[in-house]
């Protein structure tokens, strides 16, 4: 599954949750979004959300480097490339070159 | 994209005659959020995506996106985010708390396992190996006994960044593993 994929699972979250906050649910039980809309809506958002949470993620990594980022260290070499890793994909998702 | 009409499925065009602002009409009371918090969408490990920010964004985008569909937004809400009625901002951020840790989830599982398999790789590499073996066949070199032992720690230390991504999804490491293995399974079946 790509990262930034609107499962069936998300879009049922987006749907229910506009149904469950009220605001006259249709009688067919789904919610005031025009649907078709609602999943262009959350496929242009999803990259954003995902390089937020992996920009969490390195910024997470990079804590247990021991010495500031100018003084790596061998053994801190290992969290900093993995850090790396993850922000290159939030970078990539940011800049809408999404390769999956 | 505060586009409260009661419709779903089709798009069609809005009728003046809609309501503005059918919030109005909401059977439950929507929580506003206090404009001086962030607000702030929670996975298990801990606060990761603001869901204003994201409320926002798929406000704008779905504007904008609207007449590409063939579908004329509500002139109520196709105003800038700070103008679009308080209850609506309220909805949309409440929607966006709920959808976000998904997306965000399925990112942080996507790079859990980049990471795995970056130190899989690394390990079977050929250089890696060989460095192994030579260890092996040596008497206990200990020069060679340092390549292998950095080698493992690097590894390592890739290993211990998944864990972390692991601990932000709030998911235990054998859960992921086993959420894969269930993959396969279905994939086989």
């Amino acid at each position: 599954m790509a990262d930034t994929e609107i499962t069936r699972e998300v879009m049922d979250a987006a749907i229910s949750a506009d149904v469950a906050h009220g605001l006259a649910a249709h009688p067919d039980g789904r919610g005031h979004y025009v649907q078709c809309c609602l999943e262009a809506g959350l496929r242009a958002v999803a990259p954003l959300i995902a390089a937020q949470a992996l920009r969490q993620a390195a910024d997470e990594i990079r804590s247990h480097i021991s010495a500031p980022r100018a003084r790596v260290v061998a053994a801190d070499v290992p969290l900093d490339v993995a850090a790396g890793i993850v922000e290159r994909r939030a970078d990539e998702l940011e800049r809408g070159t999404d390769h999956g | 994209m505060s586009d409260l009409d009661g419709v779903a499925g089709e798009p069609e065009a809005t009728t003046e005659e809609a309501p503005q602002v059918a919030v109005t009409d909401s059977p439950t009371q929507v929580p506003v959020p206090d404009p001086t918090e962030p607000v702030v969408a929670i996975l298990a490990g801990g606060a990761l995506v603001s869901a204003e920010a994201v409320a926002r964004a798929f406000h704008e985008t779905y504007e904008r996106l609207a007449p590409s569909f063939s579908y004329e937004t509500r002139k109520a809400s196709a105003v800038p985010w700070e103008q679009v009625p308080e209850n609506n901002r309220a909805l949309m951020t409440a929607v966006a708390a709920e959808v976000a840790p998904l997306v965000a989830a399925q990112a942080l599982r996507s790079a859990y396992w980049k990471l795995r398999e970056h130190a899989s790789s690394y390990r079977g590499a050929d250089a890696f190996r060989r460095v192994v073996e030579r260890y092996e066949a040596s008497d206990r070199d200990e020069r060679l006994y340092r390549g292998v032992v950095i080698d493992e720690w690097y590894a390592r230390g890739i290993e211990a960044a998944a864990r972390d991504v692991a601990e932000l999804l709030g998911i235990e490491e054998y859960d992921i593993e086993g959420e894969r293995a269930d993959e396969l399974e279905a994939g086989r079946g």
